[in-house]
């Protein structure tokens, strides 16, 4: 019979999985186990083996110590009465327990991979398309047109002069303090009016957001490129 | 005829890269006999042989190509993927049973260590970390996902065999 088993640790998982195989080679059913038999074939089939991973190697050798340990239990004529020695018969009951429900998840297991296999030849998308959401059609076009005739009336402007006055800012910002005070309130295209060039724009913005930072006025624009409102700061 | 739920349906299967669940489901159909109107688009759809067929899967369903085409497709649109081992597929059985699940519980029963084939499930998704129990060292739990139903093509978890009915079939033999 131990020719038969000529096993390679290689194709076991662990010790359970050699118990399994014992059993089944001994055609034994798994409800009732011959310990004896099972441990003298597992202990075998242990020395045979002859290169073993020492963590695996102690997992084996903890089995085979436990079965022989069981075994020669069971031998015994039952003397003791001492609680802490086991009884071989709840012992046994225990480990066949055990090596059910590992079959049981080694045959679970067969199942999983036959449903893998078919399962495998499904293809599916991975990842989801997502379709692009882009506000395209909430801008009225109409909007276009003011822009463009503004565009197109905007005074070109004169011949570029280099000139050497600075603008003051202080100045200007007085400038502005007084033409804002003078009115209550009032659009940044009129005070882009009243300046005479580009460089005053640029300071009078300047002096405004001065002013808006020492609280004299404040600005409102209500949306994106529209009309910026500057009002005394209340 | 015109039936915009069903357009919808098929529409939503096809752009989805996951199951649709009746959850996702309820929230834009009529909730009120969904699942069956639901089994009857299913009907319609496979009956058409497109090769492209919706299946029941993971408690949800997913547009798929049909068994029939996989050979001759598999070379381009097939993901080269390793089967499992059969340590692999031990391990997340025993998982799939007693979940939630801590690494020692799974090692008791298999009798051996299992650290490293836990991690690949994980890895895989197969598997997903839900907790930690409480006992003393506050151990991880795992279970499985629904990737995993997914990769077996299981509509749920009792679609496996229970213990039981496969003791009946162990004594009988």
């Amino acid at each position: 019979m131990n020719d038969l088993l000529d096993v390679k640790t290689a194709n076991f998982e662990g010790p359970l999985d050699l118990l399994i195989h014992l059993i089944y080679k001994n055609e034994m059913n798994i409800y009732d186990i011959s310990i004896s038999t099972i441990a003298d074939q597992f202990v075998d089939t242990l020395r045979k083996m002859e290169s073993l991973d020492i963590e695996i190697a102690a997992e084996f050798i903890n089995m085979a110590s436990y079965l022989t340990y069981l075994k020669s239990k069971m031998l015994l004529p039952k003397t003791s009465t001492f609680e802490e020695d086991m009884d071989p018969e709840e012992e046994k009951f225990l480990f066949t327990q055990r090596i059910i429900e590992y079959s049981f998840y080694k045959d679970v297991a067969l199942t999983l991979k036959e449903k893998e296999f078919f399962s495998s030849r499904y293809l599916s998308r991975k990842d989801t398309l997502y379709l692009p959401k882009e506000n395209l059609f909430s801008e009225d076009p109409m909007k276009l047109v003011p822009l463009f005739f503004d565009l197109i009336n905007k005074k070109k402007e004169n011949n570029v002069v280099i000139e050497h006055d600075n603008v003051d800012i202080e100045d200007l910002i007085c400038q502005m303090k007084d033409f804002l005070l003078k009115r209550d309130s009032t659009f940044w295209s009129e005070i882009v009016n009243v300046c005479n060039s580009r460089k005053e724009i640029v300071s009078a913005l300047f002096a405004i957001l001065e002013l808006v930072r020492l609280k004299t006025i404040t600005a409102v624009q209500n949306e994106n490129f529209g009309e910026i409102l500057v009002k005394k700061y209340v | 005829m015109y039936n915009k739920e069903k357009q919808l349906f098929f529409a939503a299967l096809f752009l989805s890269g996951k199951p649709l669940d009746l959850r996702f489901l309820r929230k834009i159909f009529e909730p009120i006999n969904m699942e069956n109107r639901i089994d009857e688009y299913i009907d319609e759809f496979n009956a058409l042989n497109l090769g492209i067929k919706i299946r029941k899967v993971a408690e949800g369903y997913q547009m798929v190509t049909d068994t029939s085409v996989f050979d001759e497709l598999s070379d381009f649109f097939g993901e080269k993927t390793e089967n499992l081992s059969k340590a692999a597929l031990e391990t997340i059985a025993i998982i799939a049973y007693r979940q939630p699940v801590t690494k020692i519980e799974v090692e008791e029963i298999r009798g051996v260590n299992s650290s490293g084939i836990i991690r690949q499930l994980l890895d895989k998704n197969l598997i997903r970390v839900m907790g930690r129990k409480n006992v003393v060292g506050r151990p991880l739990l795992y279970c499985t996902t629904k990737y995993f139903l997914e990769y077996f093509n299981l509509k749920s978890l009792s679609e496996l065999p229970t213990f039981r009915e496969w003791q009946e079939l162990k004594q009988d033999n």
